[in-house]
């Protein structure tokens, strides 16, 4: 049976802006996406800018994931397998917008040690990234999260944080923004916004979902080794690629329909090849 | 300096409907306070239901509290220096309303051994005394509770429940509002709703301050001893008393001006003894 969210998925997601599923994606799938993920940190090492259609980027010049690899819906059936997981469909459907979906940025980080995402984002803002609305039993996110464990992410591992509430905030947090650096001292100190992070400890294959609206970022990695996620974030079918990727051709000829209206929901109209001047 | 909410304040109360408070009444007035309660006790078991214009209510059931006094503003001047008390008058206005305040309900729970209060409330229900509004740099709560502690509230004393972020709920919590037979007492047994509740433990003469809207109860007392706590209920000028009571002439007469302007802030208007048709 399809998982689909009960009446009390709706309550603690409008009550905290995320929730935790667990083991939405199988162990088999997960090792044959970190096979991939291998040979291509090995790549980018190599100093390969461009998997094919996958952009491998150099570290964030602020502080962000060592390694991210962005457009990875390009990278093979293991990531076009995850566009319509049927593990986390239903909520996405649920929560961003029922009039139809689109995956407007995805990507893939690797986390090493001293690594960290400063804490962004917040309820205040109300552009359409950040809105978070509910009328009349149906919930309308501008920007919906599903961010997969790749590997078990427990303490110092660099887990994702989130202010439970703060997808809602009226207010600005004065910590976080108002403050010279605040965005990086949150994430690496104890400040008075600590007893408001939470800390998502996963074991690979569990999904935290959750508004972008939430005040977000992840602790320090401390521990050896990587935190390896994946980002699918969904929006409504008539937003367009964060990062101005397009679907290659070869990619939406082999999707299957429902897959296709997920990455490509709006067919190009183009003139022919051959037309009289406008 | 009277303390006033800062921007951290503003944003934690918006995040979580919520603060704590410390240190806001003397040790001095709250031994005032508690020796005015052992007093009251002592009559309620006597049988005595009114005490002066102080109302007891004795409740046999355990889910709720054991006593409560009501009307305890009339209880003396220890009561009267909490209305506008400096150290949290300036929260009160900033989040109920700045256009003028009232207190519509106070009293002083007695929590026993066994004693809980079930999980109420919540910020799916609209209504002016669940309401929490922030506009144009303003909150507006209908029902702003203070909530003070008379004696340490710690683990297993039956501290105030709470569950932040519910004040902002679009949807009724569908475990504690469930309709039916079936419906469980969270309290009793948390269950699924365990880490969404927070208790708050204080000091005495440490407040919690909390919009009505908040999902919001007490957890079992298992020690032995008494939980005291007062209440005090801020809404805006214009509400009247929630149970009926009217304050004594002989009150109002005695207040500050700052005070009756909060406990009878639309004084009556009534025609002359004598009235010609």
């Amino acid at each position: 049976m399809v998982p689909s969210p009960t009446a009390w998925d709706d309550y603690r997601f409008d009550l905290q802006g995320y929730l935790v599923l667990k083991d939405v994606v199988s162990p088999e799938l997960i090792a044959e996406i970190n096979e991939t993920v291998d040979e291509w940190v090995a790549l980018q090492e190599a100093g390969h800018k461009w998997i094919g259609h996958v952009r491998c980027s150099d570290p964030e010049p602020v502080k962000g994931p060592d390694i991210k690899f962005a457009n990875i819906i390009e990278g093979g059936p293991a990531f076009e397998a995850l566009i319509d997981n049927p593990n986390w469909l239903e909520y996405v459907k649920r929560y961003v917008d029922n009039d139809g979906l689109y995956i407007w940025a995805n990507h893939l980080s690797v986390s090493r040690k001293g690594s960290y995402v400063p804490v962004h984002s917040g309820g205040h803002n109300r552009g359409y990234r950040t809105s978070f609305r509910y009328h009349n039993d149906n919930f309308y996110c501008g920007n919906f999260n599903v961010l997969l464990a790749l590997n078990d992410i427990g303490p110092g591992d660099g887990g994702t944080m989130i202010v439970p509430g703060s997808h809602k905030c009226n207010v600005v947090n004065p910590l976080v923004f108002e403050h010279e650096n605040g965005r990086h001292k949150t994430a690496v100190e104890e400040t008075k916004l600590r007893p408001y992070l939470k800390e998502m400890h996963l074991n690979a294959g569990d999904a935290v979902i959750f508004t972008d609206a939430c005040t977000h970022g992840a602790s320090v990695r401390i521990n050896e080794g990587e935190r390896r996620i994946l980002i699918y974030r969904y929006t409504a079918f008539w937003m367009k690629s964060a990062a101005g990727f397009e679907p290659s051709e070869e990619l939406i000829a082999r999707l299957t329909p429902e897959r296709r209206k997920i990455i490509r929901p709006i067919v190009p109209i183009k003139p022919p090849a051959q037309s009289v001047t406008a | 300096m009277t303390p006033m909410p800062d921007k951290w304040d503003d944003y934690c109360f918006d995040l979580e409907g919520f603060l704590i408070l410390e240190n806001v009444v003397s040790p001095e007035l709250i031994g005032e306070i508690n020796e005015k309660v052992d007093e009251w006790l002592a009559l309620s078991d006597a049988g005595e239901e009114w005490l002066g214009n102080v109302h007891v209510v004795k409740n046999e059931s355990t889910s709720s509290h054991s006593v409560s006094f009501r009307n305890v503003i009339e209880g003396g001047s220890c009561f009267e220096a909490l209305i506008d008390n400096p150290n949290w008058i300036e929260f009160v206005r900033r989040y109920v309303d700045n256009h003028g305040l009232h207190i519509w309900m106070n009293f002083l729970p007695i929590i026993r051994q066994g004693n809980h209060v079930k999980l109420h409330s919540g910020g799916h229900n609209k209504m002016y005394r669940t309401s929490f509004w922030y506009h144009n740099d303003k909150f507006f709560c209908g029902n702003l509770n203070i909530f003070l502690a008379l004696n340490d509230i710690g683990p297993g004393d039956g501290g105030t429940l709470v569950v932040p972020g519910s004040h902002k709920s679009n949807l009724p919590n569908p475990l504690v509002h469930q309709k039916g037979q079936g419906r469980k007492n969270y309290v009793l047994d948390p269950g699924d709703m365990a880490p969404y509740l927070r208790e708050v433990h204080l000091k005495a003469g440490d407040a919690v301050l909390f919009t009505d809207a908040l999902i919001h109860g007490a957890s079992v007392r298992t020690n032995e001893g008494e939980r005291r706590a007062l209440i005090y209920r801020y809404s805006s000028h214009w509400t009247r008393d929630r149970f009926g009571y009217e304050f004594s002439d002989e009150l109002v007469a005695r207040l500050t001006p700052a005070r009756r302007k909060i406990i009878r802030p639309i004084k009556p208007s009534k025609p002359p003894v004598v009235q010609y048709a």
